[in-house]
């Protein structure tokens, strides 16, 4: 939680996340759906507090420093286990499908209303081109959606196939796109 | 003097009443629109801005297997309930939100992970009208594990 409120302050959103939340966090660690519920809050409140501040290409750079994170660790998870049949390997692979919308979002926030490059945004787009060129590597194809609505639950099922191609070498060129990545930022 | 106090009155009320707008739709978000979200959890992100009669809006979202998802698409007053579409990868319109009474929320469940496209529009109330209606229009997404 400290290195929390410290990465907070640096970002100046200490006012998007109150001591009250803090508190609430700490005391619930081990129940899920609170904490799940704290965070997206706390994003939410982030995010917001930076677009009405006029920061918006910091809200898109904290968004996808989290997707990042999210992404090592899950590599780092799957470790020397088989790539073929593991489920995590496949959601790591389904990442490059968030990655193109990563990609349009940072696009989006390249050049600010005044018309100024925000040179933060250039070099991220730039650091990602390593990740760009892993993915590349793996193969995510999905196939035209089919609903199927159900008018006892109201939950409509989307029917449809996906083909992920993963080799040993493609994924661990992927992780270690994903550890270049990282350490640029943290150090 | 009759005629210029109102105006003028008028002109002192806007910068006095005009409120922090971005702020109102922040708030609208989160007290009115993350209420339809239950018992879905959201997903942090936040998607709102003020929008015009007339105007449309659209937003890519991954959507993955294994889970439950709840979308939904609130409009603040003065405006009319929201249109809007979930479309594939494909051009397919999944859902549209017209051909179920305007329904602010769909659930659904994909069996494969895929990209979709959620395009919004703010319907006109009134053509005849001198000036379009605007508002806060926030979409917000939930989930739950299956």
């Amino acid at each position: 939680m400290e290195a929390t409120r410290k990465l907070a302050e640096g970002m100046d959103i200490r006012d998007a996340i109150d001591e009250e939340t803090m508190i609430r966090l700490e005391d619930n660690l081990n129940n899920r759906d609170v904490v799940m519920d704290i965070i997206s809050e706390t994003f939410l409140n982030s995010s917001s507090y930076l677009k009405e501040n006029e920061r918006q290409a910091v809200a898109a750079i904290v968004l996808v420093g989290g997707w990042i994170e999210g992404l090592y660790l899950a590599t780092q998870l799957v470790g020397e286990k088989p790539i073929e049949g593991n489920k995590l390997v496949d959601r790591i692979a389904e990442q490059k499908l968030s990655f193109s919308i990563v990609d349009r979002m940072l696009e989006d926030n390249k050049v600010n209303e005044k018309g100024e490059e925000n040179l933060d945004i250039v070099s991220l787009i730039n650091d990602l081109q390593g990740l760009r060129n892993a993915y590349n590597g793996i193969i995510v194809q999905t196939s035209a959606v089919k609903v199927e609505a159900d008018n006892t639950t109201n939950v409509s099922t989307l029917k449809s196939q996906t083909k992920i191609t993963v080799t040993p070498e493609a994924f661990t060129g992927l992780r270690d796109a994903v550890n270049s990545l990282r350490s640029n930022f943290i150090l | 003097m009759k005629r210029t106090v109102p105006a003028l009155l008028f002109i002192a009320a806007l910068f006095v009443i005009n409120p922090d707008i971005h702020a109102q739709c922040k708030g609208f978000a989160k007290k009115i629109c993350k209420q339809e979200l239950t018992p879905y959890i959201h997903d942090g992100n936040y998607n709102a801005d003020i929008l015009t009669e007339g105007e449309e809006a659209d937003l890519y979202k991954t959507f993955y297997s294994g889970m439950h998802y709840r979308l939904a698409v609130c409009g603040a007053e003065p405006l009319s309930k929201i249109e809007f579409q979930v479309i594939d990868a494909y051009k397919n319109v999944l859902y549209d939100n017209r051909n179920h009474d305007l329904a602010m929320t769909w659930d659904f469940q994909p069996e494969s992970s895929q990209q979709l496209r959620i395009v919004l529009k703010v319907p006109v109330s009134n053509k005849q009208a001198e000036y379009p209606l605007s508002s806060c229009v926030a979409i917000m997404f939930g989930f739950k594990d299956k």
